[in-house]
């Protein structure tokens, strides 16, 4: 048997490599190209479906309907409640499916797909809106949609259009872009994405509940009101969470002190270190009830930008804290999923 | 209707044999077109394709532009090849084809194609296609053709359009597309200086890069004058023209049939498309005059084809 020499195993690499190259060249080139053709359908696009009563059928067939089935599944994960249709399978019932509320998302490369041309009267019939993603506007698909907008690329990647390349990558971020549109106008927030992923590994890192994660005990930074200032940066400094909780009587929360708390104090007083952590303290933190899950601290850091959070039992009195690395998974505390 | 004089598809680069008695020009034309207008969405007259000796070629000539006008469908594109040595010279052949157009009456769908590096650098590019433009009612589609330079043998000449001079380029809105010739890295940059129009159109004009990587405009072929179905098939499926293919037993079956066939007889042609071509097609009895002067390998390549397609 003739061994494979390695010189002509080399070339063949290289080759390999530049292929591929040329590959992620046209697809990235691709979707870079649409960004200068997003325009006012667009936004027309997901006011239509953001204000629409019904639901948003996706259809689309061969390529494009694996894209439409990709699309479905990311507009239902983000509140937008969406179903697939077959084209075929609309000839044969499904099209009862649809209703006059409903916006029909039609994906059509060529703007041309028979099977989606023959399903067209009967959606104009019931009244659907219907918007066309195709990389040909001026098609019959593209010409009797309510909206048409354009998916279309300068140049493929795979010969004779064999397996559409580029131009289905162009279309799937396409439909991200229409369904990060959505959750921006619908303000969908961390809770929400965990009642639509209670499986997925965001989901549930999200619906764990806070008690688990909290840092308790001695791990907690925290200090009296009359505290010096300069004990309270050693105790920030030990803890490592970029704060210290300032504590009242009772074990209640009075404050908390931050890095920025020092910086600002630093601009007022002269000698700061010896002043008590209640002259620089920002009074009434925001806190979390132990009840709670980690969607609800996310959500809370999230709208305060906040990085910690004390955690409250139900007299009020502090159990805990948490750092927003500890709900990502990346601090002392990791979740074991 | 208007027909646009830069469809999306196939553009067939006419393959002739010139007549040196310059009777009759160009013999074959009829029956070319005859076979050929089903299946493209243009015609390519270029002389600079059929001449063997880029320095000597000129033109497409008043008789020939009077014959396919005559001859062709009056909806179907002609793309006519106008570049001469000199810029003052390509400016007189324009502005003669232009009067065989008014003198014919013709309003059909229509565009000069020039080389544009061939005669001229390309500084003072953008100032020279204005006042190109300005003495002729057709669009202009320019043709990045570093191989027809590279034959002229100045090594000092630049082979390529400079993307920033094709940016200048493209606001004059009469320049409608560009035909670009080499490799896949230049054909991105272009195609993102062009961006600002989007009605504007990058064709492949090399067969080979458009099989492999085809662009979204369409492709300049010598070959669709041997195989016009499987090169209209091949070039609608690459540019998701119709997507009649998918879902269709045998279908794609017989669209990578065809897509070898193509490849195959391109494989033979490419050495001298221009000698080999007309010669199978003067076989076939489509033309009239065979090609002179072919050497051994383009006798051998001419047979091979014609063992595999003994006839059109």
């Amino acid at each position: 048997m003739v061994k494979p020499n390695k010189s002509n195993q080399r070339r063949g690499a290289v080759k390999i490599i530049r292929e591929a190259k040329d590959v992620l060249r046209i697809e990235a080139e691709g979707i870079y190209s649409l960004i200068d053709r997003v325009g006012a359908e667009f936004a027309e696009a997901v006011q239509l479906i953001y204000k629409a009563r019904g639901r948003v059928i996706v259809t689309g067939i061969g390529k494009s309907g694996i894209v439409g089935r990709k699309v479905v599944a990311t507009l239902n994960s983000t509140g937008t409640k969406s179903l697939f249709l077959h084209p075929v399978e609309a000839m044969h019932g499904d099209l009862g499916m649809v209703s006059p509320d409903d916006i029909v998302l039609i994906l059509s490369s060529s703007g041309e797909t028979d099977e989606l041309k023959m399903i067209l009267p009967t959606l104009k019939d019931l009244g659907t809106r219907i918007i066309c993603i195709t990389g040909n506007t001026d098609s019959t698909l593209g010409r009797n949609s309510d909206l048409t907008v354009y998916a279309g690329v300068e140049r493929e990647a795979c010969p004779f259009g064999l397996a559409p390349t580029a131009s289905t990558t162009a279309m799937l971020a396409l439909g991200d872009a229409l369904c990060v549109s959505l959750i921006n106008r619908r303000r969908f927030q961390p809770a929400d994405f965990h009642r639509c992923h209670p499986g997925g590994v965001l989901g549930e890192r999200l619906r764990v509940p806070i008690e688990m994660i909290m840092r308790t005990g001695s791990s907690i930074p925290k200090v009296q009101e009359e505290t010096l200032v300069g004990e309270a940066i050693k105790e920030m400094d030990d803890k490592t969470l970029g704060s210290t909780l300032v504590m009242g009587d009772a074990n209640r929360l009075v404050g908390i002190v931050t890095d920025g708390d020092l910086r600002r104090g630093l601009c007022r007083f002269k000698r700061l270190l010896e002043k008590p952590v209640k002259a620089i303290m920002t009074k009434n933190p925001r806190t979390v009830y132990v009840g709670g899950f980690v969607a609800d601290a996310l959500e809370i850091m999230e709208q305060n930008e906040i990085t910690v959070l004390p955690v409250i039992g139900p007299k009020g009195e502090l159990l805990g804290i948490i750092h927003l690395h500890d709900l990502l998974g990346k601090g002392h505390i990791k979740f074991t999923m | 209707m208007s027909t646009t004089v830069t469809p999306r598809g196939l553009i067939c680069s006419l393959a002739l044999v010139p007549n040196p008695k310059n009777r009759s020009v160009y013999r074959g034309l009829e029956s070319l077109i005859a076979r050929l207008q089903p299946a493209v969405a243009g015609l390519f007259l270029d002389p600079m394709f059929w001449c063997p000796d880029a320095n000597h070629c000129g033109p497409a000539s008043s008789s020939l532009l009077e014959e396919a006008i005559d001859l062709a469908p009056k909806d179907l594109p002609l793309w006519v090849r106008i570049t001469g040595t000199s810029a003052e010279q390509t400016t007189h052949i324009c502005h003669q084809l232009e009067n065989v157009c008014r003198r014919l009456k013709y309003r059909g769908p229509l565009a000069w194609v020039d080389t544009p590096l061939f005669y001229h650098s390309n500084r003072g590019l953008p100032e020279y296609y204005q006042a190109l433009l300005a003495d002729t009612e057709f669009n202009l589609i320019i043709d990045n053709n570093p191989q027809l330079i590279r034959k002229i043998g100045d090594t000092t000449k630049r082979k390529n359009i400079r993307t920033a001079v094709l940016k200048k380029l493209v606001q004059e809105p009469r320049l409608v597309a560009l035909v670009h010739r080499g490799d896949l890295r230049r054909g991105i940059n272009y195609q993102r200086a062009v961006r600002s129009r989007s009605d504007f159109l990058v064709y492949d004009g090399e067969e080979s890069n458009f099989l492999k990587r085809p662009s979204a405009s369409g492709v300049i072929s010598i070959g669709a004058n041997l195989l016009p179905h499987e090169w209209r098939t091949i070039t609608l499926a690459s540019l998701n023209l119709e997507d009649s293919h998918l879902g269709k037993a045998g279908s794609f079956r017989h669209l990578w049939e065809a897509g070898q066939r193509v490849r195959t007889l391109q494989k033979h042609y490419k050495q001298g498309p221009a000698s080999i071509i007309p010669a199978v097609l003067a076989a076939w009895g489509l033309i009239s005059e065979k090609s002179k002067g072919l050497i051994p390998e383009e006798e051998r390549a001419t047979e091979r084809i014609l063992e595999l397609l003994p006839e059109p």
